[in-house]
C-alpha cells in the first residue's frame, strides 16, 4: 500500500488515484450506525472521482 | 471394409536401408541410455528430500500439466507450441502405428494374434489426419522460427557468454532441432508425395496434400528411383532429430514430466524450518552440491522458455535478479563442477581452468560468482516465477536456501537489513519503534487488549494487527477502518496490543532463520496462553505466516482468516449490510500472499461485486498479479482516472518503481 501510494505521488497522479483498502471502500457503503459514528472520524472522508 | 485399399509397408525400400534404419535405432537407445544416466549421476550429487508421497496425485498433475499444456498454452506465443506438440504427437502416433501393423504384426502373426488394421477407412482416415497434423505442425514450427529470428521477444534472451559453457546442449541451440523438425516432416510429405506418384492408386482423395505434392513431384520428373532415395533421407534426418533429443533442448520431451510429477504439493512459497538449528554448523546453501536431488533437477529441467521473467518484479525492472538466467547459470555450474564431485576430489585446478568461464568454472563460487550477491537480494518471494513455470521449477527456496547461507553461515548481506533484524529481535517491529507504541493506532476505539478480556473464549476472533497496520500511518488508517468495521458488524474481537510483535516474515525471508524460529515460538506461546479460536488480520504476510508455517513449530487450533475473508463472511451472514452505492472504478490488487500462494482471491471478488455501482476492473489477477511495485506504475502511466483498492501491506522488499517493459495494460477499461 505504502508503495502503491508512493508511485502514485512519483506521477502526481494524487489527484486521480486513490489507493484504498478493502476495509476503507467498505466503510463507504455502509450507512453509519448513530453509536460507533464517532468511530469513523478516522477513515478519510469519500470524494469520488 | 476393402483391404485393397491400404499400401505396402516399407515399398521400395531395399533391404541395406531396413537394416541401417534398426542399426540405428539400437545405436539411438543407447544415446538414451546414456543420457539418462549421464543426468541422473548429476542430479544425484544433491542432497536428499523426499518427493515420492501422494504418488497418484502426483502422477495424475504430471499427466494434466505435461499432456495438457495448460501452463505453456496460457501465456502469448503458448499457441505455437501447442501446434508443434500436437502435431508432432499426431506424427510420432502414426508412426507408431505403422511400426505396429508392419513389425509388430509380423511378431505378433508368430503367435497367431491378428494384428492389422492398416486398410480400408482407417487407412484413409489416417491419411488424412496425418496431411492435417503436418499442416498443423509446419504452422506451429514457422511460428517458433518467426518468433525466435524477428520477434526476438525479450523472454528469450540468454545469460552472458561467459557463463554458458562450451556443450553439445549449446552448440546446437534452438535452431538445429527447429530445422530438423522442419525437415523430417516435409521430406516424410515428399515421400507420401512421391509414393502416390509412383504408384497411382485410386484413393488418394484423403492424403489430400500428399496427393497434390506427387503431382508436383510427378512432373519434375519424380519416379520409383527418387522415392528409394528420398526414403533413405528422410530416414537419416528422422535419426538426426532423435540423436538430438539427449543432447539438445528437445530433451524437455522426457526431463520435463518427470520433474512435473516430483514437483512441490506444499502451498507454494512456504519455507521449511532448519532441522536442528541448535547444533547445525552449516546453514542454507553456499555450494552447488547443498542443494536437494529436486532444486538440481529443477535445473536441469528449465528449457529456457522465459515465463518465469514475464511479471518478475526484478527482471522486469533491469535489476541484477533474472530467474531464469539464475537458473541456467546454476545448471552450467553444476555440469561444469559434477566431474569433480563426482571423482570426490576437491578441485585442484586441473579442469576447466578456463578465464573465458571464470562466472561458472568448477572452482567458481556458487553464490559470488554463479548467481551473485545481489541478484540473491533482488527476489521479493512474489512466487510469480514458480506460477509462470511450465515444467515445476522451484524458485524461491532456491533463493532463500541462498540466503540463509549467507546470514546465518557467512554473515554477508546489506547493511539495510541489520536495522530490520535488530528491529525484530529488540521491539517487535523490522523499524526498531518502541513496542510500547504498538497500540497507539487503536486509540479512542475502545478495542479491547487480549489480556484484559475476562474469558478469551467468550472472543469471536483476535485481531492480529502487524507491523504496519500498528506503526505505518497510512495503515493505520486501515486498522482503524477494518476494527470499525467489526465493531459495526457486533463482532467480539481483541487484540495483543503490546504482546503482539512481528511475525519474523521479513526475517525468515531474508534467510534469518535463527531469528524467524525465535520470534515464532514466542507468538505461538502468547497465542497459546489465549488460545483464540479465530485470527483476522488484514497482513497477507502475517496471514500466510500464521496460517502456513507457524504450524511447523507447533502453533495449534485456530483458523486464519483474512481482511478481505473476514469481511465477505460478514457480509455474507448479513452482519455488515452494503446499504450505499459506489459509483467509483476501481482495479484490485492481489497479494502475492494471499492469491499466488495461497489460492485466495474469491472473498475479495464477492465482497467487491455486492458493492453496487462499483466498478470493478481487474485484469491480470488472481494467480498472474503482478507485485505491488510493478502494477502501480503501469497503472499511473496509463490511466489518469482510477482508485485503487488493495489489500494493505504487500511484499517486504526494496525495488523501485520503474520497469522497462510490461505486457499489459492493467485498466485497459
Amino acid at each position: 500500500m505504502t508503495m502503491l501510494e508512493d508511485a502514485v505521488k512519483a506521477r502526481s497522479l494524487e489527484e486521480t488515484v486513490r489507493v484504498r483498502d478493502l476495509s476503507e471502500l467498505v466503510a463507504e457503503t455502509i450507512d453509519p450506525d448513530p453509536v460507533t459514528n464517532e468511530a469513523k472520524t478516522p477513515v478519510p472522508s469519500t470524494q469520488m472521482v | 471394409m476393402n483391404e485393397a485399399i491400404t499400401r505396402q509397408i516399407l515399398w521400395n525400400v531395399p533391404v541395406t536401408f531396413i537394416v541401417l534404419m534398426y542399426a540405428l535405432l539400437a545405436a539411438l537407445s543407447g544415446a538414451f541410455v546414456f543420457t539418462a544416466i549421464y543426468w541422473y549421476r548429476r542430479v544425484q550429487l544433491g542432497t536428499p528430500e523426499c518427493r515420492s508421497d501422494r504418488p497418484l496425485l502426483r502422477a495424475w498433475l504430471m499427466l494434466r500439466d505435461a499432456i495438457g499444456q495448460g501452463y505453456v498454452v496460457r501465456e502469448t506465443w503458448g499457441w505455437m507450441h501447442y501446434a508443434i506438440y500436437v502435431g508432432f504427437i499426431g506424427l510420432f502416433i502414426g508412426t507408431n502405428i505403422i511400426f505396429l501393423n508392419g513389425d509388430i504384426r509380423d511378431l505378433a502373426g508368430l503367435f497367431g494374434l491378428p494384428l492389422y488394421f492398416y486398410f480400408g477407412d482407417f487407412y484413409l482416415f489416417f491419411k488424412a489426419a496425418m496431411d492435417s497434423f503436418f499442416v498443423i505442425f509446419i504452422v506451429g514450427v514457422i511460428a517458433s522460427a518467426y518468433r525466435r529470428r524477428i520477434g526476438k521477444p525479450w523472454i528469450l534472451s540468454q545469460p552472458p557468454a561467459d557463463k554458458l559453457l562450451d556443450n553439445n546442449e549449446n552448440w546446437l541451440g534452438y535452431w538445429y532441432p527447429l530445422l530438423m523438425l522442419v525437415l523430417v516432416a516435409v521430406t516424410g510429405l515428399m515421400l507420401e508425395g512421391a509414393r502416390i506418384n509412383a504408384t497411382h492408386p485410386h484413393f488418394t482423395e484423403w492424403a489430400y496434400l500428399g496427393r497434390e505434392l506427387g503431382r508436383l513431384e510427378g512432373v519434375l520428373g519424380a519416379g520409383r528411383s527418387f522415392h528409394r532415395w528420398l526414403w533413405l533421407i528422410h530416414m537419416l534426418l528422422v535419426y538426426a532429430l532423435l540423436f538430438a533429443f539427449p543432447f539438445s533442448k528437445l530433451r524437455h520431451f522426457i526431463i520435463a514430466p518427470i520433474n512435473l510429477f516430483f514437483r512441490d504439493l506444499t502451498p507454494r512459497g512456504r519455507l521449511f524450518p532448519i532441522k536442528d538449528i541448535e547444533n547445525a554448523e552449516t546453514f542454507g546453501v553456499g555450494k552447488i552440491e547443498q542443494f536437494t536431488w529436486k532444486q538440481l533437477l529443477d535445473m536441469t529441467a528449465c528449457l529456457e522458455c522465459g515465463r518465469c521473467m514475464i511479471n518478475c518484479p526484478t527482471a522486469t525492472t533491469g535489476k541484477a535478479l533474472n530467474p531464469k538466467y539464475l537458473v541456467i547459470e546454476q545448471r552450467e555450474h553444476l555440469l561444469a563442477k559434477a566431474p569433480v564431485l563426482m571423482a570426490g576430489k576437491t578441485y585442484d585446478g586441473s579442469i576447466d581452468a578456463s578465464e573465458a568461464l571464470k562466472g561458472v568454472r568448477a572452482d567458481a563460487d556458487m553464490i559470488r560468482d554463479v548467481a551473485t550477491d545481489q541478484a540473491v537480494w533482488d527476489c521479493t518471494n512474489c512466487g510469480w516465477c514458480e506460477e509462470g513455470c511450465p515444467v515445476g521449477i522451484e524458485h524461491i527456496r532456491r533463493i532463500d536456501d541462498m540466503r540463509r547461507h549467507l546470514v546465518m553461515t557467512e554473515s554477508r548481506f546489506p547493511h539495510e537489513i541489520v536495522t530490520a533484524f535488530k528491529g525484530i529481535e529488540t521491539q517487535g517491529n523490522p523499524w526498531g519503534l518502541s513496542q510500547e507504541k504498538r497500540a497507539d493506532w487503536a486509540e479512542g476505539l475502545a478495542i479491547p487488549l487480549m489480556a484484559e478480556v475476562a474469558d478469551p473464549a467468550q472472543i469471536d476472533a483476535l485481531y492480529w494487527v502487524g507491523c504496519l497496520g500498528s506503526y505505518d500511518r497510512r495503515n493505520q488508517k486501515v486498522s482503524r477502518a477494518f476494527a470499525t468495521l467489526m465493531k459495526q458488524a457486533g463482532v467480539k474481537f481483541a487484540i495483543l496490543g503490546k504482546e503482539e510483535t512481528c511475525t519474523g516474515d521479513p526475517a525468515r525471508r531474508l534467510g534469518n532463520e535463527y531469528l524467524y524460529a525465535t520470534v515464532a515460538r514466542h507468538n505461538i506461546e502468547t497465542l497459546g496462553r489465549y488460545k483464540p479460536r479465530r485470527i483476522v488480520t488484514q497482513c497477507p504476510h502475517c496471514y500466510h505466516n500464521l496460517k502456513k508455517e507457524y504450524p511447523d513449530f507447533g502453533a495449534m487450533g485456530y483458523e486464519v482468516l483474512h481482511e478481505a475473508e473476514f469481511l465477505e463472511e460478514l457480509r455474507r451472514t448479513g452482519r455488515l449490510r452494503f446499504e450505499r452505492p459506489l459509483a467509483a472504478r476501481i482495479t484490485y490488487h492481489d497479494p502475492c500472499f494471499m492469491a499466488r500462494h495461497d489460492g485466495k482471491w474469491e472473498s475479495a471478488r464477492a465482497l467487491l461485486h455486492a458493492i453496487r455501482k462499483l466498478n470493478c476492473r481487474m485484469p491480470p489477477n488472481r494467480k498472474t498479479a503482478p507485485t505491488v511495485a510493478v502494477r502501480v506504475v503501469v497503472v499511473s502511466g496509463k490511466r489518469k482516472s482510477a482508485e485503487l483498492a488493495l489489500t494493505s501491506t504487500d511484499s517486504i522488499s526494496l525495488y523501485g518503481p520503474s520497469p522497462k517493459r510490461w505486457p499489459w495494460d492493467v485498466l485497459s477499461a
